[in-house]
């Protein structure tokens, strides 16, 4: 019977499913061919090594302080992180409490600093000893990026963390109250370290995210032994009107990334296979 | 009638350990519970049994608060936990209470399941709590797995050590809710066990549970609950073994012959 609809209906000569797919992929390593060539072609392949990978040029980048500024790299995010998260979890508990005021202003600033560019809220607050003439940042400059970096970072980790202390099961409490435990007690203790274990892989993508992030000091007017990466290479680029040093800022960027987002996936993978 | 209640209650006997006087409890329109009395004396165990949605968990997440009631009065060793001023964590403390899908803390081993209260709750030192959460996680078989966190454990396991947890707070009484209606049913007898073990000890305890056999040979007394009332209640070899009221009768040839359908039931009871 099915030998009838499988031929009988359609006379016309037609390709079995597995020879289309043999062509399609045929016809991707043609195109993939085809664009190589091209580039071969048209590259002066010396050229852009001179420009974007000079030997030379790559030696005096890694000489000239880029350990310093991927130091500083590394301290702006570190910090900012820890006053993100900080915040986050303060506004997430806000925005799970019982106070109907907590909860809107939680959600208020949240909302606000999300649809703000970063930039804007670095610069303003670059400003600001304007507006407060007796303010001062301690630690300058890195009390101003980590307060200024760390405010914005709140507003996107503290939906991640109320994401995640909502996902720990209602029963978890109840347990805990059962036992004695009054309820913030419950929540520092048996809540709390359940929903930052979930939102581990998150929050360390939100620090990749701030990694590069970091590289938005540049709008602050640091001082050569401030400078991050990017204003690093930047610099440099512009004073040998050459990439490389650019080029080797944004390598180093991977290097602290790329370990990461590897960690990220073999957490996940974790989490996935102990559910 | 509240003129008589006010003047009886609490009964002020020690050996009264629970007393519930005309609970209410309702969510939005439902209401669950509709007028419940019931005092449990001490090293009493009452088996709480009736159809899903009849109200028994409601009640006994009510004794310890985990549900507000709607109206009533609860004491607890004559100290009233419905009284806006108590202090319900303290009470809470002498009320052991194991849930259905045992609520065990992952992030902790078995042993810390059983000391996290002890240190933060009752203050004692990390020493103290461990030697309390290791008797207690001997006397549910479980001596050699402290180390193990609960979901490297089977549901079996994990229910004792729900239950060693539980006892580690040295409590007055225990609350069990449907202990073994999440496990297999060849898991079910080693968490049994214990609680046999635990009644023959004297605790006093009330359970809510489809455990017809358990009921029977450990229960003190068997309360048929449905519909949010209290329908039948006595000692097991009268309201399992010759029920007297139409619903505990139809309840229970179901419960003890799932496969028997009868047709005519249906008909009785719409």
């Amino acid at each position: 019977m099915s030998a009838i609809t499988a031929e009988g209906v359609r006379p016309k000569k037609k390709l079995s499913p597995r020879k289309r797919a043999q062509r399609t992929r045929i016809a991707q390593y043609g195109v993939l061919v085809l664009l190589v060539v091209v580039a071969a072609l048209f590259i002066d392949g010396r050229q852009v090594v001179a420009v974007f990978f000079r030997p030379d040029m790559v030696a005096k980048t890694i000489s000239v302080r880029l350990p310093l500024a991927f130091f500083n790299t590394i301290a702006y995010t570190a910090g900012a992180f820890v006053v993100g998260l900080l915040g986050g979890t303060v506004l997430a508990l806000m925005k799970l409490s019982q106070v109907g005021p907590y909860r809107w202003l939680a959600t208020i600033y949240t909302e606000f600093f999300r649809g703000v560019p970063a930039l804007i809220v670095l610069l303003a607050f670059g400003l600001l000893p304007l507006a407060l003439p007796g303010l001062k940042i301690p630690l300058d400059p890195y009390g101003t990026v980590w307060t200024g970096l760390g405010l914005v970072s709140a507003a996107y980790m503290s939906e991640t963390i109320r994401a995640g202390i909502q996902a720990v099961p209602k029963g978890q409490i109840e347990a805990a109250r059962s036992l004695g435990m009054p309820s913030g007690m419950a929540t520092r203790r048996i809540v709390l370290p359940q929903a930052f274990r979930i939102v581990t892989p998150p929050l360390t993508n939100e620090l990749v995210l701030l990694t590069k992030d970091s590289s938005l000091v540049y709008v602050l007017g640091l001082t050569t032994n401030g400078y991050d990466l990017t204003k690093f290479g930047k610099d440099l680029s512009n004073t040998y009107a050459n990439v490389t040093p650019l080029v080797i800022a944004g390598l180093s960027y991977l290097v602290i990334t790329l370990p990461l987002t590897f960690l990220v996936r073999k957490m996940e993978a974790r989490q996935a296979r102990s559910k | 009638m509240s003129v008589e209640v006010e003047r009886t209650i609490p009964t002020g006997n020690r050996e009264d350990e629970i007393q519930i006087y005309d609970l209410h409890k309702s969510f939005g329109d439902l209401e669950v519970l509709t007028g419940i009395d019931l005092v449990v004396h001490r090293g009493e165990v009452v088996c709480v049994i009736g159809p899903s949605g009849s109200g028994k968990s409601t009640l006994l997440r009510c004794v310890n608060l985990l549900e507000q009631p709607t109206k009533g009065r609860i004491f607890i060793l004559n100290e009233e936990i419905t009284d806006p001023d108590a202090d319900v964590d303290r009470l809470r403390t002498l009320m052991g209470m194991v849930f259905q899908s045992f609520n065990l803390f992952p992030h902790l081993t078995a042993l810390e399941n059983c000391t996290v209260a002890l240190t933060q709750v009752k203050k004692l030192n990390a020493a103290q709590a461990r030697a309390v959460g290791m008797e207690n996680l001997h006397k549910v078989g479980l001596g050699d797995r402290g180390d193990s966190y609960p979901l490297k454990l089977s549901g079996g396991q994990q229910q004792r050590v729900a239950i060693a947890r539980a006892l580690s707070m040295d409590p007055e009484l225990m609350l069990f809710d449907e202990p073994t209606s999440a496990l297999d049913p060849e898991l079910i007898g080693e968490v049994l066990a214990v609680m046999r073990d635990l009644a023959d000890q004297g605790m006093t305890m009330i359970v809510v549970t489809h455990e017809m056999a358990f009921a029977r040979e450990v229960a003190d007394r068997v309360i048929f609950m449905d519909g949010g009332v209290i329908v039948e209640e006595g000692p097991p070899a009268e309201v399992i073994g010759n029920p007297k009221e139409e619903r505990t009768r139809t309840f229970l040839r179901r419960v003890l012959d799932p496969t028997h359908v009868d047709v005519l039931d249906d008909h009785l009871t719409r």
